[in-house]
């Protein structure tokens, strides 16, 4: 796709054609990463990811389901280490708002904190970026007034609230998946069974509790599946139709 | 009237006396068998009016461990919410429960810097992956890590009942039951409660212990002993009399 370098491949400059290279390079960055899966019902967020890993002896790597308060957590996918800043920000954020407002944050206020640190290539500030965020992440919460919801954030500093959303690697089958089979009244038993069957589907290694996580977001708070809740849920995945 | 200090007192006393809202207060802690209870009073003052009946002095740090505060009440409750914010970023950073230790570290750091004009004085207890703590803090940055502590102008009511305690109970002494050290937090504050000014109202508790397992609770028991109930309380609200019409006056443009 981008075969000649240009002369407006800089972060903060626009080619004639109105488009910030930058930027899209960064997009395509993201879908290098493994693939996240984020669904958004009526009474909780059902966030799977998949987690590659490159060598058995690797010990362990980097966590791409990070909390940022009690009701909000972080998916990623890309560059993940390009995440570490915007999530200190968000937590340092979400602290602040809860000791000035003695409130939790609301998702979308968060989200679009988060989204302004992506566009710090002007003059004057003090921590102009030599190059966007190689990321995208999955916000989700459980906001104080509209319940479970669910953000998707970009390279380019967009946001949007999304049903239903996947990102990394297999993101467009999951995508496409997910628009098949999304209903608003989905339970979260039928929202677990989905998300983690897309990632099934897209995934190229065989999908195990070791290689997938899920994490459920509710007014109960945060709760991470443990193996034997990955297990069952696994389990009550439909056997692959034979062709 | 209240009381008016003379311009005399009022120049002498610019720097020192403080006439905003300030906890005269009971504030204790002991450490007992597998942890820590805190106790506090609910009278908050200005001068020589009580402010608040029933305020809170046990302040929340992290889940395992709170915080009593004596002394300016706005210093107290911001003091101790702010190394709380700091407390939860830091337990992000660490993936880890917060220890008593830390949040003694980042309460006196705070308070040294402002070289004591942060007016207060805490009774920090908490149980972390190391056991049981109890610190007080003094406004100038200074800390005391002791078995049993009390803070403000109860303190010497309270400690007496700590270090000694009366002719039907003991004092403290190593290794109580949680609820025996309960027991002696709530005498030890209404010692403060009945013979001091600045103390009264009622008791407030926190249990914060670790189970076999190693699990941590905090029990936070707010009103535990209600030492000062309303006795005399009208059931029905003042009925005002009925307006009686003594006589119509025809001329209404005046």
């Amino acid at each position: 796709m981008f075969l000649t370098r240009n002369e407006h491949d800089k972060g903060n400059t626009f080619s004639p054609e109105g488009r910030i290279f930058q930027v899209e390079y960064a997009i395509e960055a993201v879908k290098l990463g493994s693939t996240v899966v984020g669904i958004q019902t009526k009474n909780a967020v059902i966030i799977a990811c998949e987690r590659r890993s490159t060598s058995p002896l690797l010990i362990s790597s980097a966590e791409k389901l990070v909390e940022v308060d009690d009701h909000v957590l972080v998916a990623m996918s890309g560059l993940t280490a390009d995440a570490r800043t915007l999530i200190e920000h968000a937590r340092a954020e979400a602290q602040n708002f809860r000791f000035n407002y003695n409130e939790p944050i609301t998702v979308g206020h968060l989200t679009q904190s988060v989204c302004d640190l992506s566009l710090r290539f002007g003059h004057d500030e003090e921590d102009i970026m030599s190059r966007p965020f190689g990321v995208a992440l999955l916000i989700g919460g459980i906001d104080p007034r509209e319940g479970p919801v669910l953000y998707h954030t970009d390279p380019s500093g967009t946001f949007a609230k999304c049903k239903g959303k996947a990102i990394g690697a297999g993101c467009d089958g999951a995508q496409q998946g997910l628009n098949r089979e999304y209903k608003d009244d989905m339970t979260v038993e039928e929202s677990e069974k989905c998300v983690v069957g897309l990632l099934k589907q897209v995934m190229e290694e065989k999908l195990t509790t070791e290689n997938v996580q899920v994490v459920r977001l509710s007014t109960d708070g945060i709760q991470h599946y443990n193996s034997e809740q990955m297990q069952g849920i696994i389990d009550s995945l439909p056997a692959p139709e034979l062709e | 009237m209240p009381k008016q200090d003379t311009p005399q007192q009022v120049l002498a006393g610019l720097t020192s006396k403080n006439q905003f809202t300030k906890t005269g207060t009971t504030i204790c802690g002991v450490i007992c068998k597998n942890g820590v209870v805190l106790g506090a009073d609910t009278r908050s003052t200005a001068g020589d009016i009580v402010m608040d009946k029933n305020c809170e002095k046990i302040h929340y740090i992290a889940p395992n461990i709170y915080c009593c505060g004596a002394g300016t009440a706005a210093d107290t409750e911001y003091t101790t919410e702010l190394i709380s914010s700091q407390c939860k970023l830091h337990r992000y950073r660490t993936d880890r429960d917060t220890r008593v230790a830390t949040a003694k570290t980042m309460l006196t750091r705070h308070l040294f810097q402002y070289q004591g004009h942060v007016s207060a004085a805490l009774v920090l207890g908490g149980v972390d992956v190391l056991g049981p703590h109890l610190h007080t803090i003094y406004p100038h940055g200074s800390t005391d890590t002791l078995p049993f502590v009390a803070m403000g102008s109860g303190s010497l009511a309270a400690i007496s009942m700590l270090e000694q305690g009366d002719a039907d109970h003991q004092g403290w002494r190593p290794n109580m039951e949680v609820e025996e050290a309960v027991d002696l937090v709530k005498r030890a504050i209404h010692a403060g409660i009945f013979n001091d000014m600045g103390s009264g109202s009622n008791v407030d508790i926190c249990v914060i212990t670790k189970d076999e397992a190693g699990k941590i609770a905090a029990d936070y028991r707010r009103n535990t002993d209600i030492a000062n109930p309303r006795k005399y309380r009208r059931d029905v609200p003042y009925k005002l009399p009925a307006t009686r019409l003594v006589e119509v006056n025809g001329d209404m443009d005046m």
